[in-house]
């Protein structure tokens, strides 16, 4: 019964956060250490009655959010031995880490921020972690994901954290973006919104199909992992402050995809080539990150690769079915990174003075021949991070800049587009699911290259802010219009899924318009508004959030089921929604980002070093 | 135009930040390359080229006056002096409402800005996160688990051996490679390869090293000074000037291929004189005024208090003192040093924390030594401290310990230390205690071991230092400081020299709040070696055939006290009599109730102490700020720092300076044609103007200048912090450190004759410059005139505050401190308004 409030208190206490003034810091850390706190306490009441039920998981029934023929919203949740772990581990560590913010933060600008966004993102951890279906789950997913965004972010003047928050960004929306995908195969799998107390009796009817399943949530639980060959976001999200990186990369947000891989155990348990597949991809990982480890130089970044090292290990050890050891192993990995990163600042006076009395200058280990090549080779690896980053930028972000760059005449026929939109729509709406089905491919590709088209040309626009926000929208609506136009939805679906992206649109429109009445802010450089605007700034990113379909409008359950009705044998187009999804989500945040957070040219007030 | 390789890099390294690694502190002027320019000329055109924010913004002065912290009479008379009666209401007007546009566009920068603007390539972005990882990695002190292979050949030959022992290549291109290991390498030829044209090499080099003046400032430093880190490496600026080039040529060559010019060719505009002279303009002109009205504001203040003060003080209180102790200038002291005498029947002096005795400090079973004595300094003394007991090493402290990030070890280590490091956390939480990964003031010195004080003889030959004083110079040492500060009759019976220093965790910057006079050091070993020095017979002897006699029954005792936990530690009590260890008992308690009420002064500008509480819980805050890891504030350093005032005691004894004035005993009398006045002042422009100045920059412009602030730090290969995994070396100093300070220039003031200080300052040209120049302000009180002079243009000149009353603290002074305000955040308008004003004290 207890469960919906381990999601709700922080909620509540961050609607109160909202209203206080920013200064009121005893209000605000007591508000937010006070609801954690009853959290905690509720979970150990849980932890009693799981303990007196013999251990059996437990579950809530609630509500139902929305449901239709075959799609299904409920709010369920569901706790079992790793939700138990997790969430405990969870409750600990953000009441030491709150704690230790209060003095920490003291006087920060961002004081009311941080513990907002600790708060938020506690609910979306709670919500992951306790959620009694995939759907809920990923709605927490992508609060992290937003959550982890501002926190990186959290100095937003400078322009490294703007850059690195972008970074980690794209790749968390790539994850998240598998996981659609996943959900959307395990609805035809299963034909129902599956939930995980009704697991264990579905899997049994399910073989080997469940072995694609399985590949998905692995790949979506690397990239959250940071395991190879995307490990670099890691110490690039170490931005923020010391308390936040601790909490966020050295403890929760960093072993979650472990915790993923957990909960989704019977789909890929059954599989030997899954599991073996699971322990190579850990070990490498672990080996490789273990060898940027020891060149890193920099207090932060080695815990992080050392944290990277050891989640490798804990897949190996989820491999061989070791679940209680991989728990105990993220917990006392959890706390002891966590503990490394708040006390590493003291270093400098802890080492200097211990070499003071002991330093022996270090041994060549490198010479000639075979084993010295080796290990210059591994050097010069580590020392470029296994070229992780330049690879990812190479294959994928350079290409699509390129042909977004070759893309600019979409730039110039704006109208055009409203045109075909305001034909097509219309038109679908009026025949609806009777479109003849000869012309349901046509009218499916169109809108389908044409959202990608729009997608690549937003994502490498540097022109004026308004094109970008404009093509952003008529993406999406294309979007809209070939899923519905695949799945064959009525009118009413539609309007669901477009309500949330027009209001979206106009409302980004009006503030865009309000910030710069020319239009002409362009998106070459940063502009940090947000020094000037801070409350125009929030309001455009809840704009943002609606726009790229985060769940906070109906416009994401209008997604939701028409991508469900999309039929199995359809897999390119869900490729293609989900190349979107990725595409729409970086666009929109490249834009706020660009306009609201970075060093602006302005000369009135000090700005860092674009380097600092 | 030719290209002057060595010459351009020359002038670079002057400009480039100065800031040692962390473990050693030293203040400086943040702006020392501009430093033989007048200072309005200096920092504006600092700010024409690099863009820094030199001064308040426009606004910010504006609203300064509107909160009255600008006082009116004061901003009226500098638009009067500045610009004449007859343009007053010109200037008024331009002062109070006419618009300017802001300040802050900087020249360089611009020309390498082509590349991004001419190539879809960012390569800033390229290049820097490899370069500053490969710079750290180089000059990395011991956080890395693989040193860097081959350091010890110097950066470029290292990368060299490197390239050819490994299967991968560091360059992606087959140019850069080539050109790496070509033996006869040259600047020019990289130059010429990425900009072409001769005219705008220079210009290149510089938009290159200040687009990431922090890792070039350490390069530049340790060429210079290798001797400042424990692990000294061989490093030269022009190395990595030619990594980057390379690195440069290699990425625009892997993006572009052979699709790209020099850049040079692609530009019409004509090269830029970074150093040309800055066209005047008239928000200069406002600015001064303001900046100078802001200053004045509370200078006059001080004056005025001064002045007062001077008026009406009784020539000299001839009442037999229960002790004497001479405390550090160091403007934190001011408090302490007034609570131990509002107890009265007690003197407290003030002279450099190294006491005048120079030396390295070699700590039992140490590797190294310790300098300390002012940086600019070469002692050619050795201190050695001789161990009681056996080879001990300190206390390992696991959660640092490299095992924990291999792979192995590492795994072992996060299954078996995951609980301990839950259990020590909660502990620095709940209850916040000194460990060995805290730095610990009290640590430095051991006060169990002798020290070579008295030589014998003996010499360390590898450094070619002399180990201990001989009576000549040890007399010559303890006559100085003591003819200084004005100590030569009615000696107490027990005269005590407390040094300080200061504990704090977490915080990479704690050099930086240690005792400046001693390199960013504490100052115990100064303290008890001196008064080694002054309780040696022969010594005793020399002095009374100098004329200098200090009675038979008079002991010195040394002591250390820590700023941030506020508790103070004495030296070689045992070797004092009985009788004087009696006094003595006595004496540690008054010290022990006036670090009660320091502590509860300091704590007004603490959020987390309520200054209304007992003393005993103020103390137990105090102590447990000093050891707390989520602390970033353990003290607020020189914040605040103001003054330096030179003269008696009694001129500053009854007022409430807020802990924001250096003060040096200095007695007129003992002294009266300024044979010893050169000596005392010689160091306090280079010690507390070099903290001033510091402290203004990183104030004014916290982004460039200062280290901003210091809660997403990493520390880097420990030299130096950034802000992230890519970022570069931040010099300067912190947030948290300046937050509460006032910009504002140091104002010395003297008490003697102008005359007198006139002749002194003129005999020394770099003391000179110091106020010809303007850093600092220089005003003298005449003690028997009781007037005051100040010094304009080479000439004193005669000085009448505008402020005719300073106000009498009638109240109990605790009570005060108990509702002054608190800041609200730490913009300067609610920063500002924490600080009280100058204030007489009545007993």
């Amino acid at each position: 019964m207890l469960l919906p409030l381990f999601v709700l208190l922080p909620l509540l206490a961050f609607a109160l956060l909202c209203f206080l003034p920013k200064h009121f810091e005893r209000s605000i850390s007591g508000i937010a250490l006070t609801s954690v706190l009853f959290v905690l306490l509720m979970f150990a009441w849980t932890l009693v009655f799981w303990i007196r039920g013999g251990f059996v998981p437990l579950s809530y029934t609630g509500f139902t959010l929305f449901s239709s023929a075959d799609y299904v919203f409920a709010v369920n949740f569901y706790m079992d031995a790793a939700s138990i772990v997790f969430f405990g581990i969870t409750c600990l560590l953000t009441i030491l880490v709150l704690l230790f913010s209060k003095y920490y933060m003291h006087r920060d600008p961002g004081f009311r921020r941080f513990h907002l966004t600790i708060l938020f993102f506690f609910a979306g951890l709670a919500l992951v972690i306790c959620s009694g279906n995939f759907e809920m789950l990923f709605v927490g997913w992508e609060c992290i994901g937003i959550s982890s965004f501002l926190l990186i972010s959290f100095y937003r003047d400078r322009y490294l954290p703007t850059k690195n928050s972008l970074k980690v960004f794209a790749l968390y929306r790539i994850a998240d973006a598998l996981f659609i995908v996943a959900l959307w195969y395990a609805h035809h799998l299963f034909e129902k919104n599956v939930q995980f107390t009704e697991f264990t009796s579905l899997i049994n009817e399910h073989g080997n199909s469940l072995v694609i399943l399985g590949a998905l949530f692995l790949v979506v639980a690397m990239i959250k992992s940071a395991q190879f060959p995307f490990s670099y976001w890691l110490p690039r999200a170490m931005e923020g402050p010391t308390t936040s990186s601790a909490i966020f990369y050295g403890a929760l947000s960093v072993h979650i995809g472990l915790f993923l891989l957990l909960r989704t155990s019977p789909f890929w348990e059954g599989s030997t080539a899954l599991r073996a597949l699971i322990a190579i991809l850990g070990l490498l990982s672990a080996l490789i990150a273990t060898s940027i480890t020891r060149v890193q130089s920099s207090a932060k970044t080695q815990i992080a690769y050392a944290s990277i090292t050891q989640i490798g290990i804990m897949f190996i050890e989820l491999a061989a079915g070791l679940h209680s050891l991989v728990l105990f192993h993220f917990v006392s990995n959890a706390f002891l990174r966590t503990y490394q990163l708040l006390i590493s600042p003291s270093i400098v006076s802890y080492l200097v003075h211990y070499q003071f009395y002991t330093f022996v200058p270090p041994a060549q280990k490198i010479q000639n021949g075979f084993l010295g090549k080796i290990r210059a080779t591994l050097f010069i690896l580590g020392l470029k991070e296994w070229n992780m980053d330049s690879a990812m930028t190479r294959l994928i972000w350079q290409p699509l800049k390129s042909a977004g760059q070759w893309l600019q005449f979409l730039d110039r026929m704006p109208a055009a587009l409203t045109g075909v939109a305001l034909v097509v729509l219309p038109a679908y709406g009026a025949y609806g699911a009777n479109v003849p089905h000869g012309m349901v491919d046509g009218v499916t590709w169109v809108s389908a290259i044409l959202s990608i088209l729009l997608f690549v040309r937003a994502y490498a626009n540097t022109g004026t802010a308004l094109t970008c926000w404009t093509q952003i929208f008529f993406g999406q609506i294309f979007a809209s219009v070939f899923l519905s136009a695949r799945a064959g939805a009525d009118v009413h679906t539609i309007l669901f899924y477009l309500t949330g992206i027009l209001a979206a649109y106009l409302s980004g429109v009006l503030c865009l318009k309000l910030l710069d009445r020319t239009s002409r802010l362009n998106l070459m450089d940063y502009h940090g508004y947000m020094y000037e605007h801070p409350i125009l700034g929030n309001v455009f990113f809840i704009t943002c959030l609606a726009m790229m379909v985060f769940p906070i409008t109906p416009s994401f359950i209008g997604e939701e089921i028409l991508l469900r009705s999309i039929p199995v044998d359809h897999g390119a187009l869900v490729a293609i929604f989900a190349l979107g999804y990725v595409l729409s989500g970086i666009c929109v945040m490249r834009l706020f980002a660009k306009v609201f957070f970075g060093p602006h040219e302005k000369t009135y007030h000090e700005i860092a070093y674009r380097s600092s | 135009m030719t290209f002057n390789e060595e010459q351009v890099l020359h002038t670079l390294k002057h400009y480039l930040p100065s800031q040692g690694p962390l473990k050693d502190f030293v203040h400086h002027n943040s702006l020392h390359a501009f430093q033989d320019m007048q200072f309005y000329d200096a920092i504006f055109k600092a700010s024409k080229i690099f863009g820094y924010k030199v001064t308040f913004s426009l606004d910010e002065y504006r609203n300064l006056y509107r909160i009255g912290r600008i006082h009116a009479t004061i901003l009226e008379r500098v638009i009067r002096e500045r610009k004449g009666v007859e343009h007053f209401e010109e200037w008024y007007h331009k002062v109070m409402h006419a618009p300017y546009g802001g300040t802050l566009d900087a020249r360089i920068r611009f020309l390498r800005y082509g590349w991004r603007e001419h190539y879809p390539l960012d390569l800033n972005n390229a290049v820097h996160p490899l370069l500053f990882r490969i710079l750290c990695s180089y000059l990395d002190q011991g956080i890395a688990i693989t040193p860097f292979p081959f350091e010890n050949t110097g950066l470029l030959n290292a990368l060299r051996t490197l390239e050819k022992n490994s299967l991968v290549h560091f360059f992606k291109t087959e140019r850069a490679r080539t050109l790496l290991h070509d033996p006869h390498l040259s600047l020019e030829t990289l130059l010429t390869i990425l900009v072409g044209k001769k005219e705008f090499f220079e210009e290149y080099v510089y938009d290159q090293q200040f687009a990431h003046r922090g890792w070039s400032g350490i390069v530049s430093t340790l060429e210079d000074r290798p001797e400042t880190l424990l692990y000294p490496k061989k490093i030269a600026l022009k190395d990595l000037v030619l990594l980057e080039c390379l690195m440069e040529i290699d990425a625009l060559d892997a993006a572009l291929g052979t699709a790209w010019k020099p850049l040079g060719e692609t530009t019409d505009r004509a090269p830029m004189d970074i150093f040309a002279d800055i066209e005047a303009k008239e928000i200069y002109e406002v600015i001064k005024i303001w900046h100078d009205a802001f200053e004045w504001s509370y200078y006059d203040e001080a004056l005025c208090a001064v002045l007062t003060i001077a008026a009406q003080a009784p020539e000299k209180n001839e009442a037999a003192k229960t002790f004497q102790a001479i405390f550090c200038i160091d403007e934190r002291e001011g408090s302490i040093r007034r609570h131990i005498e509002s107890a009265g029947n007690c003197e407290t002096l003030g002279a450099p924390g190294f006491f005048g005795v120079e030396f390295y400090f070699h700590p039992a079973h140490a590797k190294f030594y310790d300098k300390l004595c002012p940086a600019p300094v070469t002692p050619t003394f050795l201190i050695q401290e001789i161990p009681s007991s056996k080879k001990h090493t300190p206390a390992r402290e696991i959660f640092y310990s490299k095992e924990s990030h291999t792979l192995l070890r590492g795994t072992v280590a996060s299954y078996i230390l995951g609980i301990p490091s839950l259990i020590k956390l909660v502990f620095n939480l709940f209850s916040p205690a000194m460990s060995s990964a805290i730095a610990d003031a009290f640590g430095h010195m051991h006060d169990g071991y002798e020290l070579t004080i008295v030589y014998e003889g003996k010499r360390d030959e590898t450094r070619n230092l002399q180990i201990g004083f001989t009576v000549i110079q040890m007399a010559d040492r303890v006559e100085k400081l003591l003819r200084g500060i004005g100590l030569v009759t009615d000696f107490s019976r027990l005269v005590y020299l407390i040094g300080h220093g200061s504990s704090s965790a977490n915080n990479p910057h704690h050099g930086a709040h240690d005792c400046g006079a001693c390199s960013g050091r504490p100052g115990s070993v100064n303290a008890r070696v001196f008064a080694s020095m002054a309780n040696h017979p022969s010594v005793r002897e020399e002095l009374t055939q100098r004329g200098l006699e200090i009675p038979v029954s008079t002991q010195f005792v040394g002591g250390l006290h820590d700023t941030a936990s506020d508790e103070i530690e004495f030296y070689d009590e045992k070797k004092l009599s009985t009788e004087l260890h009696k006094l003595h008992a006595q004496n540690k308690k008054r010290f022990e109730h006036a670090l009660d009420l320091n502590a509860k002064e300091r704590s007004r500008r603490f959020m987390s102490i309520n200054t209304k509480q007992s003393l005993k819980k103020i103390r137990r805050a105090i102590k447990q700020r000093s050891v707390s890891y989520f602390e970033p504030r353990p003290e607020l350093g020189h914040g605040t720092n103001a003054l330096c005032i030179v003269g008696n005691r009694a001129l500053t004894r009854n007022l409430f300076l807020d802990r924001r004035a250096f003060m040096n005993s200095y007695d007129y009398r003992t002294d009266s044609d300024g044979t010893f006045l050169g000596s005392v002042i010689a160091p306090l422009p280079i010690v507390c103007g070099g903290i001033n100045l510091e402290y203004y920059f990183s104030r004014m412009d916290n982004s460039k200048l200062g280290a901003g602030t210091k809660l997403p730090h990493n520390v880097m290969g420990l030299i130096g912090v950034a802000n992230s995994s890519d970022g570069d070396l931040r010099a300067g100093l912190p947030l948290q450190m300046v937050e509460v300070h006032d910009p504002i220039r140091l104002l010395m003031i003297i008490e003697h004759d102008p005359q007198v200080v006139l002749h002194v300052i003129s005999a020394s040209p770099a003391l000179y410059k110091w106020f010809s120049k303007e850093w600092i302000h220089l005003a003298v009180l005449h003690p028997t005139e009781k007037k005051l002079y100040l010094f304009k243009k080479g000439e004193f000149v005669r000085y009448e505050p505008s402020t005719t009353l300073v106000s009498v603290l009638k109240e109990d002074f605790l009570k005060v401190i108990e509702s002054a305000a608190k800041m609200k955040s730490n913009d300067i308008l609610d920063a500002t308004r924490e600080n009280m004003p100058v204030q007489i004290l009545s007993h």
